[in-house]
């Protein structure tokens, strides 16, 4: 288990306050921010490659902060994964067994035993210039792995590697992570390069990790306005909101009322996500209209590739719809058709209002 | 041939222009030199002992000099490129004094150095004599040489990223390991490169050497000495000859970098 | 506060290993100064004070700067060009240029005034240098021509890095916003490089300050000649029967003035501190290795 407790530092302008984090044994974990938040700094906390202010940081019981990465027993992988370009493939595997001073049967034994389960073996010989990113990337793990750290720390291994072969990677990441079990932290700003990836994720502001949950959970119920506009959360809505019985009633724009399950009272953010959003073809009488059911206008179909983006306009709100074509096909609408539109109250989340 | 054609090769041509004018210089240099020493005189002469003798004087001297500088060199090379000093920009001047300063003043701080104490005791002592003698020849190529050596070395380890270090040691290889299995092979042709600059630079120190050493005909005469006391005693010849071979020693060690370099540019 | 992505250059580690070379750099800069310092116990007030009331020094150093600044201005006028051109233009057999203007740095400096002397006394140019009337070897501007092969070198090499550093897109764009060829090249280009250029001015400068050998090989004394070998104009400027600065320390030792010659030594360290101080300072990247 990887523990950071109260971390503070300083570099120039940027200052990175108490940060605390917990990281579980065997876990994938992500910190994920925008350019120069901060993330890259904490990582390099984590490898002894930078010192800290104060704080700790403790690896399995023991306090790491004042250790040289050498004793930090981790594997770290830099961004484009810093191959040493004078060494073989195998040479570079067995960099960190031969520093060690490790025999020569053990050293040899490991690297069959990587280069079997990373597929290396017809590499072994040559030397790392002409390597494509997904062999590469296997080497740098097979060098990481060989001294059987206690974790994995990779700065924005997928970023200098193309769109297509960047979710290969990603998924083979994850799969030598389940097939290993040594911990991984990654970070990323990207963050659909890691959603199939991540146990957990931490999100970053600049200098401060704003949430730690699920990919799922910070989607769903995001802890502020900062996390939410990250993830690209795209109904935001201020709003008052008032308690009922079984929650909140949360008035948007003097016009509309929002039923909602979560319990948060005064001048909030209402954030709807757009998957969950439910509408039909069928128009319905103002009669009709119960809690949360909206009439409304398609005002703009956007064609994503793989998914199909709606914006109804209810009242005067502009709302978001995703849908796979398929289903947005079977639904039939086109443009300026008026439709119905349903929202769960599971779906609208309140968050404070900065 | 169209207007902005024509003006893009004029454009081109006025500035290369100047590089020809140079080029033309410096070849006019070579080659009246060359017309004026003519091949059976630089063949009879480049025969002489005198010649000879010169030579290897200079080579051996200035090959401990280079190595003693490499020994400087690499290591303070290193910590200034890895590491800040304090006051690191005074630090850095005065590192680079000793190539900047004239070298003949240099070789009057030298004199002045071995004519002070403790250094004119410990010479007393040792029975030995640095000040117009060999070991004075290298000292000189020595201090003129360094500062150059130091920073050519801090600029090859400057295009080696730390991280290839960081990686190194979180693989659990200490600083001293990391240094001369990572550090050192990573800038291998930096660092050869720069070993044939200072080495060339050594063989043609002069003026540092005109104080401190004085030419004493067959024994200090490094080339470039040689070729100011041939010329000022009259044998033009001799001094032609030498000049030449201080020439070709330099053009040959450049195109040796320019092989060595590859891609890291040295110049 | 954004984090602006400081390189990682300091690991620290094994302290043994780390204070070896910090030991050997703080040795190396204690041999700088004790080999400049240990020097003032052979020089004095007095002998300063002498020195400095004497009529030749004063128009030493002033024919010192006069020539220093000439070379320089020449090498800036041919060295500017040529180096963009160089780090700009696809010439044929650039790397034999590159190779010559190298060999030129490390030339000896007697090489270098033994050859300037035989050039200038190469039939075809003794002829013109008859029909102008003027002999250029053991004149006065001869020195500028002796300095000029250094300074121009170096120079070359400084301007040419500080025009590698400068984006060639940044042109690009500048023309397609169709800005002429010579407006980009002094709105775009000169400014940007314009730190390397200064580097490279003043080192090209302190290069054409320190040469020695090649100007008392190709223009020898100047001291002990007659007032009347000077042309009006030098003897109007008081640049006569005076030695630029290396030289007139040379002789002062020969002479026997060690005192003054070391004082000189100190005025020539004191030029060199100020302008390698501020080629640090400017921070002009690869200028100086």
């Amino acid at each position: 288990m990887i523990q950071i407790k109260n971390l503070n530092v300083t570099l120039g302008n940027f200052i990175m306050k108490n940060i605390n984090l917990k990281i579980n044994t065997g876990e994938y974990f992500v910190l994920l921010g925008p350019t120069g938040c901060g993330k890259t700094v904490l990582l390099e906390c984590l490898v002894g490659i930078r010192k800290p202010d104060s704080g700790e940081i403790w690896i399995d019981n023991e306090n790491i902060t004042h250790k040289y990465p050498e004793e930090r027993h981790i594997g770290y992988l830099p961004q484009d994964f810093t191959l040493f370009p004078n060494m073989t493939v195998q040479e570079n595997i067995e960099f960190g067994l031969k520093a060690q001073k490790k025999d020569k049967k053990y050293i040899q034994s490991v690297i069959n035993m990587l280069a079997e389960s990373l597929n290396l073996s017809q590499l072994l010989s040559r030397y790392t210039q002409g390597l494509s990113g997904g062999e590469k990337q296997r080497v740098a793990l097979a060098r990481a792995l060989a001294i059987e750290p206690k974790s994995i720390f990779l700065d924005e291994p997928l970023n200098a590697i193309d769109e297509n072969t960047r979710e290969r990677l990603s998924y083979e990441l994850r799969s030598i992570h389940d097939k290993f079990g040594t911990t991984f932290v990654h970070v990323s700003h990207n963050l659909e390069e890691i959603s199939d990836v991540a146990d957990r994720v931490g999100i970053m502001n600049f200098g401060t990790l704003e949430q730690v949950d699920t990919i799922q959970e910070i989607l769903r119920h995001p802890v502020n306005q900062y996390v939410a506009e990250f993830t690209r959360t795209k109904n935001i809505f201020p709003g008052s909101s008032i308690s009922t019985d079984d929650g909140c009633r949360v008035l948007v724009n003097n016009t509309i009322w929002f039923h909602t399950k979560s319990k948060l009272v005064g001048n909030v953010l209402a954030i709807i996500r757009p998957e969950e959003i439910h509408f039909n073809k069928r128009h319905l009488n103002p009669s009709e209209l119960d809690k949360n059911v909206f009439s409304g206008k398609i005002v703009k179909i956007t064609n994503k590739g793989n998914f199909i983006r709606l914006e109804i306009d209810i009242g005067i709100l502009l709302t978001v719809c995703t849908m796979a074509y398929i289903m947005y096909a079977d639904t039939g609408v086109q443009k300026e058709d008026t439709v119905s539109v349903y929202i769960p109250p599971d779906a609208v989340h309140l968050i404070k209002k900065i | 041939m169209n207007y902005s054609k024509i003006k893009q090769s004029v454009w081109i041509t006025s500035f290369s222009a100047f590089v020809v004018i140079v080029l033309i210089a410096i070849g006019f240099l070579i080659i009246t030199n060359v017309l004026f020493l003519g091949l059976s005189d630089f063949l009879y002469y480049a025969g002489e002992s005198r010649t000879w003798v010169s030579f290897v004087t200079t080579l051996w001297t200035t090959t401990i000099a280079t190595v003693l500088s490499m020994f400087i060199g690499v290591p303070v090379g290193y910590t200034l490129s890895r590491y800040k000093l304090p006051c690191s920009k005074l630090m850095k001047t005065l590192i680079d004094l000793p190539v900047m300063v004239p070298p003949v003043a240099t070789g009057v701080f030298l004199l002045g150095v071995f004519k002070s104490v403790p250094l004119v005791n410990i010479t007393q002592f040792l029975g030995i004599r640095i000040d117009h003698a060999l070991p004075g020849v290298i000292v000189a190529q020595f201090t003129v040489t360094v500062s150059f050596c130091i920073r050519l070395v801090m600029a090859s380890f400057d295009t080696i990223s730390p991280r290839f270090e960081a990686v190194a040691r979180s693989l659990g290889a200490d600083l001293p390991y990391t240094f001369f299995k990572v550090s050192l092979p990573l800038a291998k042709n930096g660092l050869i490169a720069s070993l044939i600059i200072v080495w060339a630079r050594a063989v043609a120190e002069w003026g540092s050497l005109m104080l401190f050493v004085g030419g004493i005909q067959g024994r200090t005469d490094v080339m470039p000495f040689a070729v100011y006391l041939d010329f000022i005693s009259g044998k033009i010849g001799s001094a032609l000859t030498m000049s030449m071979l201080c020439i070709l020693i330099a053009i040959g060690s450049m195109y040796a970098v320019y092989r060595v370099g590859g891609k890291t540019r040295v110049w | 506060m954004l984090y602006t992505g400081s390189e990682v250059k300091h690991v620290s580690g094994s302290k043994w290993f780390i204070s070896i070379l910090y030991a050997i750099t703080v040795l190396f800069i204690l041999y700088v100064c004790w080999l400049f310092l240990s020097n003032t116990g052979h020089t004095d007030i007095q002998s300063i004070l002498q020195l400095v009331n004497r009529n030749w020094f004063w128009r030493s150093v002033k024919l010192s700067l006069v020539t220093s600044f000439i070379t320089t201005i020449i090498a800036i006028l041919i060295g500017i060009p040529a180096a963009y051109a160089l780090s700009r233009f696809e010439i044929p057999g650039k790397t034999f240029i590159d190779i010559i203007f190298a060999s030129v740095i490390v030339l000896p400096a007697s090489s270098i005034g033994l050859c300037l002397i035989v050039a200038f006394q190469y039939e075809p140019v003794l002829k013109i240098q008859e029909a102008l009337g003027f002999r250029i070897v053991h004149s006065l501007p001869s020195i500028v021509i002796a300095q000029l092969v250094h300074a121009i070198a170096f120079g070359i090499k400084a301007w040419r890095v500080a025009f590698d550093n400068v984006n060639p897109r940044f042109e690009q764009v500048a023309r397609t916003l169709g800005s002429s060829r010579i407006r980009t090249f002094w709105k775009i280009t000169l400014p940007q490089s314009k730190i390397g250029i200064i580097a490279g001015i003043i080192l090209a400068w302190t290069r054409a300050m320190a040469e020695f050998g090649a100007v008392l090989l190709f223009s020898s004394t100047f001291r002990n000649r007659h007032i009347s070998q000077f042309s009006d104009i030098t003897r109007f400027l008081g640049l006569d029967r005076a030695d630029i600065l290396p030289i007139s320390m040379l002789l002062e030792i020969e002479c026997g003035n060690i005192e003054q010659g070391i004082a000189i030594a100190f005025v020539l360290l004191m030029i060199t501190v100020l302008s390698v101080y501020t080629l640090n300072k400017i921070g002009g990247k690869g200028v100086l290795s």
